[in-house]
């Protein structure tokens, strides 16, 4: 019982932070950053995000054409940088608004 | 074990898993993230990972089934979680079910008495229907999992309960030696030769039956030919078939292993050894003699078939094709060995052999 309480738990948790992974990682790529500093630079200000689930969330939004990316040589090695497109600030800016607005709701309501 | 060893498995693992446009792409990404958060843990520590911590750390990092799977594009019957493990039990079903049917069908043709060439064409024309049948299995069995996972969470806690018993140390090796030439087969390409294979297998089988499947017409005509053949043909014909038996049965352990995507220099070599068996029964026919007139006819030899000198120029193509065939098993030889003391002298580590 415990078990299935802790999973159910664990699924809800899941989906809360779903949609804000996506507007924190496009909030911190206004700056460049290759897939390990971006997820440093996020858990520095409190965000943890599993590898498995950040790398092929940059996939996606570049994909989407919110971000765009570069292969570039930074010591000894080939990473790849994304940072923020001209589409991806649009959206970013259009999500933090809606991000706003619910955070000041959910005060309201919890 | 070094650690470096374990992270290169690791990815080697994941990349089997990634859809092969994507994989040089997406590996180089993952593995300059994964070594910059690996210096930084070495940095942080002072000195290299223990194994001991670099298992601790791809565990956290997750099945590379699941890594892999969150990198397939969204699919609406079954999710990129349980996606990977749906292709892996998809091949294996695949597998088994052909492997099944093949059996039954050489069975059948070496037991019974009324299995001809009509039969095994109805059984090799119904064999895309099983495929189909069984991959509806699969696909079905598998959205309903995604279903209940997606919808009842709470009803299947852990439903991949795999994911919570992996271990790094299941890696299987790096596989670190191409052939040259030997770009990777893809899966598809493997089941295709092993398809073909067994059929090459079953014609061959039905020949003693069935001549006319080697010889057309003249199968009828050679019953009551002046000439026939000698028996030493027949031990050539069943080491032939034993083989591709055995060429069957070994790509048939390369895919239910995983080893199916290149051809290892062992096997390499094996093939290249034992295709020389047949030629070598050959060259030690009695006499040299291959043809021979056929007691039981009376009708005369052909004009200008001398058979004593058809049977010495056969000896002589023989003889020609033996020192060819060592001579190329002698060179890969050459080859194998170079190649295993360049390695040997760069980094120690020995040839893969399989």
């Amino acid at each position: 019982m415990v078990a299935i309480a802790d999973s159910l738990h664990e699924n809800l948790r899941l989906e809360l932070r779903r949609g804000c992974l996506t507007l924190a990682v496009l909030g911190q790529l206004r700056e460049e950053h290759y897939g390990y500093t971006l997820r440093k630079a996020l858990a520095d200000r409190g965000l943890e995000i599993e590898e498995s689930t950040l790398y092929p969330l940059l996939r996606r939004l570049e994909s989407q054409g919110l971000l765009v990316s570069e292969w570039r040589e930074e010591d000894k090695r080939n990473k790849r940088f994304y940072r923020l497109s001209p589409e991806g600030a649009g959206v970013l800016e259009y999500l933090a608004s809606e991000w706003k607005r619910l955070n000041a709701a959910m005060e309201n309501i919890l | 074990m070094e650690s470096t060893d374990l992270l290169e498995r690791y990815l080697q693992a994941v990349r089997k898993l990634l859809p092969r446009r994507r994989q040089d792409d997406i590996i180089a990404e993952l593995r300059a993230n994964l070594e910059s958060q690996r210096e930084e843990r070495e940095a942080d520590l002072g000195r290299p990972l223990s194994e001991g911590e670099m298992i601790d750390w791809l565990k956290e990092l997750g099945p590379p089934l699941e890594v892999a799977g969150r990198y397939q594009a969204p699919r609406y019957l079954i999710g990129p979680g349980i996606f990977p493990l749906y292709l892996k039990i998809l091949r294996l079903a695949v597998l088994a079910a052909s492997g099944v049917y093949a059996i039954s069908i050489l069975a059948h043709v070496l037991l019974g008495s009324n299995y001809g060439p009509d039969w095994v064409a109805g059984q090799i024309f119904d064999y895309p229907a099983l495929l189909i049948t069984v991959a509806a299995w699969v696909t079905g069995v598998f959205a309903v999992l995604e279903f209940v996972a997606r919808n009842y969470p709470e009803k299947c806690p852990n439903l991949i309960a795999g994911s919570a018993h992996w271990s790094p140390n299941s890696l299987p090796p790096l596989e670190k030696e191409v052939p040259a030439g030997g770009k990777p087969r893809s899966y598809v390409t493997a089941v295709t030769e092993l398809i073909v294979q067994f059929l090459v297998v079953v014609w061959m089988l039905l020949i003693p039956r069935y001549p006319f499947l080697v010889m057309g017409p003249g199968a009828a005509f050679l019953e009551h030919s002046p000439v026939r053949m000698v028996q030493i043909e027949v031990y050539w014909f069943w080491a032939l078939v034993a083989f591709n038996m055995v060429q069957l049965v070994w790509q048939g352990a390369n895919l239910m292993t995983g080893n199916w995507r290149v051809r290892g220099p062992v096997q390499h070599l094996a093939y290249k050894a034992m295709g020389i068996i047949p030629t070598l029964i050959l060259l030690g026919a009695p006499g040299h003699i291959y043809f021979e007139a056929n007691p039981g006819e009376t009708t005369a030899l052909p004009a200008g078939l001398d058979l004593t000198s058809l049977n010495h120029d056969l000896y002589l193509a023989v003889v020609v094709i033996s020192c060819i065939t060592l001579a190329q098993l002698g060179w890969d030889l050459w080859k194998y060995g170079a190649s295993a003391r360049r390695r040997a002298a760069a980094d120690g580590s020995p040839l893969p052999l399989v």
